[in-house]
């Protein structure tokens, strides 16, 4: 995943995060590259989030990997599922057992190291045979890892010591009957190595005990004795457990670096299907000026819906702040996801949904919705509104990308459109771009006619007959909204009542 | 074993006449704008999580009479003494109902058993504690009164005491057995207990030495007390055969009583927690200095009075974070029906429509309300109107989302709806929201029925002779401070959204200080 080979990290989740998530609708994203496997999600969400840190090096290196993946799709999806597998056998295997007792981590731990094996001699065998082909460095330096660093022989070392420690002893404990019928209060009454002349005395007594035997294959039945029998052999279980753990680990780093191009070669199959052009975009350094975008789509609406999706160019290199109006359902917050997700998508080494796309890399992608009542229910939610934003704010800096969908339409229209004006006109000179979708008539039109060169208008075309096209369009703002044709078209001609 | 539930109608402390056993129903449509989720969770939570309250809670009744049978029984519950021995049931009856699932999931007869002595030994203690706790309390309620009769003839019965006698020496017989094991390699032998000595000490002392200085250990975890494993079920079973007697008592005690529990008491037990829950969830906030009142209710009468009444739901958060509660009064009278409610933002305007939601619903429930004093009508229904969070899965936008949600509103209210529209038509302009606002009040002012509008419209308050303007209140020395108080009087016009945005330091000087240039 990087260029200098440091180590991938889980992500995790910063402040804003959640909110992002949220409004760019980047769920759905990620369900479509990781299906039902929540470690492919966790891979894709992770990768699309922390794209904020990465540079065109970093974005060039995973495209080239990116790439590689494409053109041998089985392959890499082979070493995935091999990596995958390990963990599902340690999973089926007992290995899950080593919280529970020194007894059940020693078995555990060398059932586990044999089906490790087994997975590690095919992972070899695959980077022998296909590894040849790939020619992204990527790719190339973590087959090589495959082929020196994990030998097997090592292994067969660990599986055979564990073999030889095993110790059968027998022990004498006393018990008492607890309030649950349960034994309790049990004491170690003899050292097993005597147990010949404590059997002898026992036996020679009046009473002879009752006996009986636990199956060999009977897996809790042992563990349950073991549970009352071993006290000594944690030690060395737990050495051996780490040993058994070192080496999952290493499929888990395989598996980590692997998840977020499989997710992306998932995507990329779904997107395909649905007819929707995707292209590696041209990432430019942060103090570039560059943004402009082709047939560029909603993705999260791509996948959502089966009819097409109307595409939308953009045309704002040297842009600070976009202002976006028109109609409601007109298609203005599909293209502020459109461009939230390119963004993100592009920062992650991804392809994009559009036909061509380029961009300046931003330092943090950013949102600001209109919300539901906050859930505290001790603020207004103007108030709450402004409480998001500051720390929104706390997070912006140069470079930042701000979206910003309705936002300060809590308030009166008047008095929002004065707090709107100061934040959005004010953060672009700090180097954020502000990319504003609102209502807020007055105020757009009020900025429109003061004709400034780094802010370009947007609408939600609207056609002469009132037909929307869905598609977002350089224009000026208009008046008003929509509201009475909704009215009529859900209340009837007849307005007030509603007829059944 | 099984508790057997009769599904014809039988006596019920939630209703003065015999009922059927009450069903699983989801809550009334309002629950989650009204906050009432939250209370129901927070009441029905805890200890009562088993009880299933919130079917209970869901299902508010309109008619009078049920509303004064429960006020009835909630007042004789708030007693300290009759509350304190009808928790103590409760928690006992829970006693019973957990022994009874590890019986239930138990695979092995002998700790099955066991588990079943143990419910048996708490329901002979929940049923004879609070017969003789009732017995001597003065109680004013028909429900209770009547619960107390019946009550007193079951724990006085032969059957009931056989019952606790024969489980009493079950108990002891066990609580002598001493046996010994004998584990080697998978071989494991009972044997009786003959005083050997205890080596473990000198074991331990033996394998000090190998212990590693430095090494972490691994997590030791403690014995499973709750259930036995399939070692220890078959050593108990070894320890059965060295002393049947007792075990042979437990089992005979099992078999004769499968179904120990009277389906009276049962009920009462599954019941009673609607009360009880309600009591302890408000009890913190009287404790505070907060008053709850009974609500003077009417089915004719849509007056509504209230006096010192705040939201439930906020008031718990506030108290937690040991914030000040400010509370509010409400009178309309005459023809006024419609409350428009409008003013600066955080001045409390939701909250104040949410808590006149809240009021008429804990209303029916018979519970006593928040607030000194309360006078309400008897709503057939709660319709509210909240903005939702946009669902981008949906192909139409907010407003037409709106317009249809209001719409089912409207096709569902009668003259007796209680209607809470909460900042409607926020998301277009001012010219658009006052022209669809105005459509939709003069429908529910021609119906008559109740309704809190929040609006930032101020046109709005003036709407009709009908309508009451509510304002959120502000320090009159400083306006951007809110009183969070409701104040009946006409609307200024005065939102504070830039001292709103001082606040939280996004105005164009707090920015430009905050970011660097």
């Amino acid at each position: 995943m990087f260029p200098d080979g440091r180590a991938l990290v889980p992500y995790v989740l910063r402040r804003h995060d959640l909110a992002l998530i949220q409004d760019l609708g980047l769920d759905t994203l990620v369900a479509a590259m990781g299906g039902d496997d929540e470690f492919l999600r966790e891979a894709a969400r992770g990768a699309l989030l922390a794209g904020d840190a990465a540079d065109v090096a970093t974005i060039r290196f995973r495209q080239e990997v990116m790439r590689d993946a494409l053109a041998h799709p089985d392959v890499v999806r082979a070493l995935y599922a091999l990596a995958v597998e390990a963990f599902e056998r340690s999973r089926r295997g007992c290995f899950s057992y080593i919280a529970r007792s020194p007894g059940s981590t020693l078995w555990g731990s060398v059932s586990l190291l044999g089906e490790l094996l087994d997975v590690l001699r095919q992972t070899r065998a695959l980077a022998l045979r296909d590894g040849g082909g790939f020619s992204a460095r990527g790719f190339r330096e973590m087959f090589d890892t495959i082929r020196d660093e994990l030998d097997a022989p090592y292994l067969d070392n660990v599986a055979q010591h564990l073999r030889r420690l095993k110790f059968p002893h027998g022990t004498l404990l006393s018990a008492r009957l607890g309030p649950r019928n349960e034994g309790q209060d049990y004491v170690v009454r003899a050292p097993t190595d005597d147990r010949p002349r404590w059997l002898q005395r026992l036996t020679g007594s009046a009473m002879r005990g009752f006996s009986f035997r636990i199956d060999e294959r009977d897996e809790a039945g042992a563990r349950a004795l073991s549970e009352l029998r071993d006290r000594g052999l944690r030690e060395v279980a737990s050495a051996v457990g780490q040993a058994a753990s070192h080496v999952l680990g290493f499929f888990h780093a395989l598996r980590r670096e692997l998840a977020f191009y499989v997710a992306a070669l998932n995507l990329h199959e779904r997107v395909s299907t649905l007819g929707c052009p995707t292209c590696f975009p041209d990432p430019a350094p942060a103090a570039d000026a560059t943004w402009t975008g082709r047939g560029l789509r909603d993705i999260g609406l791509v996948l959502r819906t089966a009819v097409p999706v109307v595409p939308n160019d953009l045309d704002a290199s040297g842009r600070r702040l976009l202002v976006v109006t028109g109609a409601n359902q007109g298609g203005k917050s599909s293209f502020l996801r459109a461009i939230g997700l390119a963004q993100l998508m592009m920062q992650a080494g991804m392809f994009v949904a559009a036909e061509r796309y380029a961009a300046a890399v931003r330092r943090g992608v950013f949102t600001h919705y209109r919300r539901e009542e906050d859930a505290t229910m001790t603020m207004g939610k103007f108030d709450e509104e402004l409480d998001r934003l500051s720390t929104v704010v706390e997070a912006l800096g140069p470079g930042a990308l701000l979206l910003m969908n309705e936002s300060f339409a809590t308030t009166n229209e008047r008095e929002g459109a004065e707090v709107a004006r100061q934040v959005v006109t004010t953060l672009p000179t700090r180097g954020v771009t502000v990319v504003f979708v609102t209502h807020l008539a007055e105020f757009s039109r009020t900025l429109f006619d003061e004709r400034r060169d780094d802010t370009l208008f947007l609408r939600a075309e609207r056609l002469a007959d009132g037909t929307r096209t869905f598609r977002v369009v350089p224009g000026a703002p208009l008046e008003t909204s929509y509201g009475p044709d909704l009215y009529e078209e859900i209340f009837g001609q007849a307005g007030g009542r509603p007829d059944r | 074993m099984t508790i057997t539930a009769p599904s014809e109608a039988c006596s019920s402390i939630l209703f003065p006449e015999p009922a059927p056993l009450p069903v699983e129903r989801d809550a009334p449509a309002c629950f989650a704008d009204l906050n009432l989720h939250r209370i129901v969770a927070r009441i029905a939570a805890g200890p009562w999580a088993e009880y299933g309250l919130p079917r209970l809670y869901h299902d508010a009744p309109t008619d009078r009479r049920v509303i004064d049978f429960r006020q009835a029984v909630m007042r004789d519950t708030e007693r300290a003494d009759v509350r304190h021995a009808l928790l103590q049931f409760s928690e006992r009856m829970r006693a019973v109902r957990r022994q009874l699932a590890l019986h239930d999931e138990s695979d092995y007869p002998l700790e099955a058993a066991r588990f079943f002595l143990g419910a048996v030994e708490a329901y002979v203690d929940a049923v004879g504690t609070l017969h003789r706790a009732l017995a001597l309390l003065p109680l004013d309620s028909a429900g209770l009164q009547r619960w107390r009769e019946a009550l007193a003839v079951y724990a006085e019965s032969a059957a009931f005491r056989g019952l606790a006698a024969e489980c009493a020496a079950t108990a002891e017989g066990l609580a002598r057995v001493t046996y010994i094991i004998l584990l080697d390699g998978l071989q494991v032998t009972v044997l009786p207990y003959d005083g050997l000595p205890n080596y473990a000490i000198e074991i331990e002392r033996l394998f000090a030495r190998f212990r590693g200085e430095a090494t972490t250990d691994a997590p030791s975890t403690p014995f499973d007390a709750g259930r036995l494993n399939r070692v220890e079920a078959q050593i108990l079973d070894r320890v059965a055969r060295l002393a049947p007697a007792p075990f042979d008592a437990l089992i005979a005690f099992v078999a004769a009583h499968p179904d120990f529990q009277d389906p009276r008491i049962t009920r009462f037990d599954g019941e009673v927690p609607y009360y009880l829950a309600y009591g302890e969830a408000i009890a913190p906030l009287r404790q505070h200095g907060l008053s709850f009142a009974y609500p003077v209710v009417s089915a004719a009468d849509k007056t509504l009075e209230l006096e010192g009444a705040f939201d439930l739901a906020l008031a718990w958060e506030l108290r937690e974070r040991a914030l000040p509660i400010v509370t509010t009064d409400v009178a309309l009278a005459g023809r006024e029906r419609l409350m428009v409610v409008s003013g600066p933002n955080s001045g409390g305007k939701t909250t104040f429509a949410r808590m006149i939601g809240q009021v008429h619903y804990l209303a029916r429930l018979g519970f006593p309300v928040p607030g000194r004093m309360a006078r309400c009508f008897i709503v057939d229904r709660i319709l509210t109107h909240f903005e939702r969070v946009e669902d981008l899965r949906r192909g139409h936008g907010k407003l037409q989302d709106d317009l249809l949600r209001i719409r089912r509103i409207l096709d569902d209210a009668t003259p007796a709806s209680l209607v809470v529209m909460n900042e409607i038509f926020a998301s277009t302009t001012v010219h658009d929201a006052l022209y669809l606002a105005r459509r939709i009040l003069r429908d529910l002012s021609a119906r008559d029925l109740l309704a809190v509008c929040v609006t930032f419209l101020d046109e709005l308050s003036t709407f009709d002779d009908k309508t009451v303007s509510f304002v959120a209140g502000v320090e009159p020395t400083n306006p951007s401070i809110r009183t969070f108080r409701m104040e009946r009087r006409l609307a200024d016009g005065r939102a504070y959204a830039l001292a709103v945005a001082a606040k939280h330091r996004v105005t164009r000087e707090w920015l430009l200080r905050r970011l660097p240039a």
